[in-house]
């Protein structure tokens, strides 16, 4: 005699009647993939199936055995709460009728059975995205057409907007709202014509509450970062009325789910997390705090840069470094420019990459990071610092500095400290390391670029449309000394002389045309065309007033006083042998120029200046542990 | 050129590794005590050198002699190198020279 099940019942009891109490059959039993042991079971009314959990309490009951597929049993006690912002029914008390039964009527088994990946996330944590749609989370229907002829099923999200169910849940026990939850997506994809969003993230950063004034008035504003599990970021905001309603529920560190938010524009001054994109947050708008610690959303993002690297970042950049922290120095006061007054500290950090460079702490991160920091050294510990958004200054070297978007993490608990760490212990602690943020050693060139001979025609410098300026490292070969200068007019034109050559004339005074004048004495300045060579080539340079006399330690007018009018053609050899074979530094301007009808490369001295050893040597260690660098 | 015994690139923390051994390092000179000189090593820490003649104070002096237990070399030449050189870069070449790149030199 098969047993009657209530028919209905599925759709009832998940309509809300908690007080049916109707006969159902079990389907499927299935323990759910949590710490906790727990039973998911699928009932049947004969016609529709239904998911339900199983209080703890009877576990005993799938564990002897008594309920299994085809157990007819009644709900005597069952309540819905909400889990994740999905509605679960959870049964606390049954009985079991009979334990073997044959399927009574032809359940339809719902979609929901097909991932049921996802039901076991309700305890367990946050599952990655697998389930059909690619969404993370709660499982999309929308596609499928089983569902579209019955009532949103019991535990998952329905499908979008087309679709709107009638209102589903009443008000019993959590708060439910009227409308079936928006699916959840990765931030990566969130858009303005995104349509209904809803977002799961942690939030990484909380701004702090700022007022402002402008021309409409008041307003404050506060803004809060999030990082949800495929690492994708994006910036909230919310203004005036908003910001009383979010600025106590959003907690840094804690993970929340947020929809109806508008997408605007990110501004790339303040916000400088990777996505284009920034979230609006308004009236409307929902910020949900996610009870489950979520695991699989890590608490922070990092874009670790290598001190050396930070060298040929631009000015004002943003970027994210890591490093131990080698020397602290204690607070001073300073004087803004606006008359305020701000705390600063500067500590050096150190990495493998065989730099230091200089971190400049401002206002509270003083007070707070720095002291501890402070105290850590000087109890002979070297901590682990990481900055988060820290701005690039070249004032004096490069060096980093906090802004207020920036966060420390000192001794953070991630694999690149625990690198860092062990680097020290090994080595790191006695290696020797250059700051990139000094300018102690003068004449270091940071800015330089150094080349080889051969790079010059190698790499096709000068072909561009600007002039390329190089360093190169190189000694003179060889001096023309036909036509070592010229004779040129002394005459200012604005702040700069007018240096174009002069004709002498008949009455033995000088004639510039530019000038239009006539005058009796001139100036000589250098041309000297030289040949220069590394190890790589050989090229011909030439060089003019200033860099002549660098190289050949004399002016001009007293070279050509003592070859034509001196005559004395020894003293002269000498003084240009002795920079002959010499090592120099020279700075280069390398263009290509219209000569007649061909194009030629046209180099020239900008500076010349005698290998200077020490800061030679600087340099090449420089490029040595650049080369040495694994990291 | 006898190159059987090749001096080492040291400072005083590396002089450690090489007792016993020939090494080469530079001192700035702190004091002169009889016939031992006591001055500082490239990497900031002291260094006795036996057996050297006095030298004047704050001038470096490169030392070529037998490490011999700690903090001091048995002096074989001293050379005065003037009041002008690079610590910095000489201990950054100490490093090089006994790390990576050994195999440079010995």
């Amino acid at each position: 005699m098969a047993p009657t099940l209530t028919a209905g019942a599925i759709s009832a009891v998940e309509a809300g009647d908690l007080e049916l109490r109707p006969v159902v059959q079990v389907v499927e039993v299935k323990p759910i993939q949590s710490t906790q042991e727990r039973y998911r079971v699928v009932f049947s009314d004969g016609a529709a199936t239904g998911q339900v959990m199983l209080a703890t309490q009877l576990n005993g009951l799938v564990k002897d055995g008594k309920l299994r597929r085809g157990s007819v049993v009644q709900l005597l006690e069952y309540i819905a709460s909400t889990i994740q912002s999905r509605r679960i029914i959870v049964v606390l008390n049954m009985e079991i009728l009979i334990m073997e039964c044959e399927i009574i009527g032809n359940p339809k088994l719902s979609a929901n059975l097909i991932s049921q990946k996802v039901l076991s996330s309700d305890n367990s944590g946050y599952p990655r995205a697998q389930s059909i749609n690619g969404a993370s989370g709660s499982v999309r229907n929308n596609q499928n057409s089983m569902i579209n002829g019955k009532n949103a099923p019991t535990f998952n999200p329905t499908a979008q907007p087309s679709y709107k169910p009638p209102p589903s849940y009443k008000n019993h026990g959590a708060i439910m709202k009227n409308e079936a939850p928006p699916r959840i997506i990765p931030i990566s994809a969130l858009n303005p014509y995104q349509g209904r969003w809803a977002i799961k993230a942690r939030v990484t950063a909380k701004g702090d509450l700022r007022r402002y004034n402008n021309a409409k008035g008041d307003g404050k504003v506060f803004s809060f970062d999030l990082l949800d599990s495929d690492g994708g970021e994006i910036r909230a905001t919310c203004f005036n009325s908003v910001v009383d309603r979010f600025y106590d529920v959003v907690e840094a560190g804690k993970v929340f789910m947020i929809s109806k938010g508008s997408l605007k524009p990110a501004q790339k001054n303040f916000n400088h997390l990777n996505n284009q994109w920034e979230i609006f947050l308004e009236a409307t708008s929902v910020v949900e705090l996610c009870q489950d610690e979520d695991n699989s959303i890590p608490t922070q993002q990092f874009n670790f840069k290598l001190i050396s690297d930070v060298e040929n970042v631009e000015n004002n950049s943003i970027v994210d470094i890591i490093g131990i922290v080698v020397s602290v120095n204690p607070s001073v006061t300073i004087l803004r420019k606006n008359g305020m007054e701000t705390q600063r500290r500067i500590l050096n950090l150190k990495d493998a990459s065989g730099r230091s460079v200089e971190v400049t702490l401002w206002g509270e991160f003083c007070n707070r990071e720095g002291r501890e920091l402070q105290e850590m050294f000087d109890s002979s510990a070297f901590p682990v610092l990481a900055v988060k958004a820290g701005k690039v200054n070249d004032f004096s070297g490069k060096s980093v500095g906090t802004i207020s978007s920036t966060q420390l993490f000192i001794n953070p608990n991630i694999a690149e400290a625990q690198n860092l760490r062990d680097w020290f212990d090994r080595e790191g602690k006695t290696a020797t390391s250059l700051s990139i943020s000094n300018d102690v050693m003068p004449g270091f060139h940071r800015n330089e670029v150094r080349k080889t001979v051969a790079q010059i025609k190698d790499e096709g410098l000068g072909r561009g449309d600007k002039p390329d300026w190089i360093t190169i490292k190189a000694t003179i070969s060889f001096i023309k000394t036909d036509n070592f200068c010229y004779t040129a007019c002394p005459l200012m034109i604005g702040d700069r002389k007018c240096s174009k050559k002069v004709t002498k004339q008949g009455n033995g005074r000088w004639c510039c045309d530019r000038c239009d004048r006539e005058l009796e004495e001139c100036d000589y300045r250098y041309l000297l065309q030289a040949q220069v060579q590394d190890h790589t080539g050989v090229t011909w340079v030439t060089a003019f007033q200033e860099s002549g006399e660098e190289i050949l330690g004399c002016s001009a007018k007293e070279l050509n006083t003592i070859k034509y009018e001196v005559q004395d053609d020894s003293r002269f050899g000498e003084i240009i042998r002795c920079c002959l074979f010499e090592e120099y530094i020279l700075k280069l301007k390398v263009k290509e120029e219209l000569y007649g009808d061909e194009q030629k490369v046209k180099i020239s001295v900008v500076k010349a200046e005698k290998v200077n050893p020490s800061l030679e040597s600087r340099y090449l260690l420089d490029q040595i542990s650049k080369i040495s660098v694994s990291m | 050129m006898d190159t059987s015994s090749p001096a080492v690139f040291a400072n005083a923390e590396l002089i450690k590794m090489y007792t016993g051994r020939r090494v080469r390092a530079v001192v700035q000179v702190i004091r002169n005590e009889g016939g031992v000189l006591v001055g500082k090593s490239t990497d900031g820490q002291q260094l006795t050198v036996k057996g050297s003649p006095a030298f004047p104070l704050s001038h470096f002096v490169e030392v070529i002699g037998i490490a011999d237990g700690n903090q001091s070399i048995r002096a074989e030449i001293s050379t005065d190198l003037g009041e002008n050189f690079d610590a910095v870069a000489y201990d950054g070449l100490c490093q090089l020279a006994n790390g990576k790149h050994r195999k440079l030199f010995l």
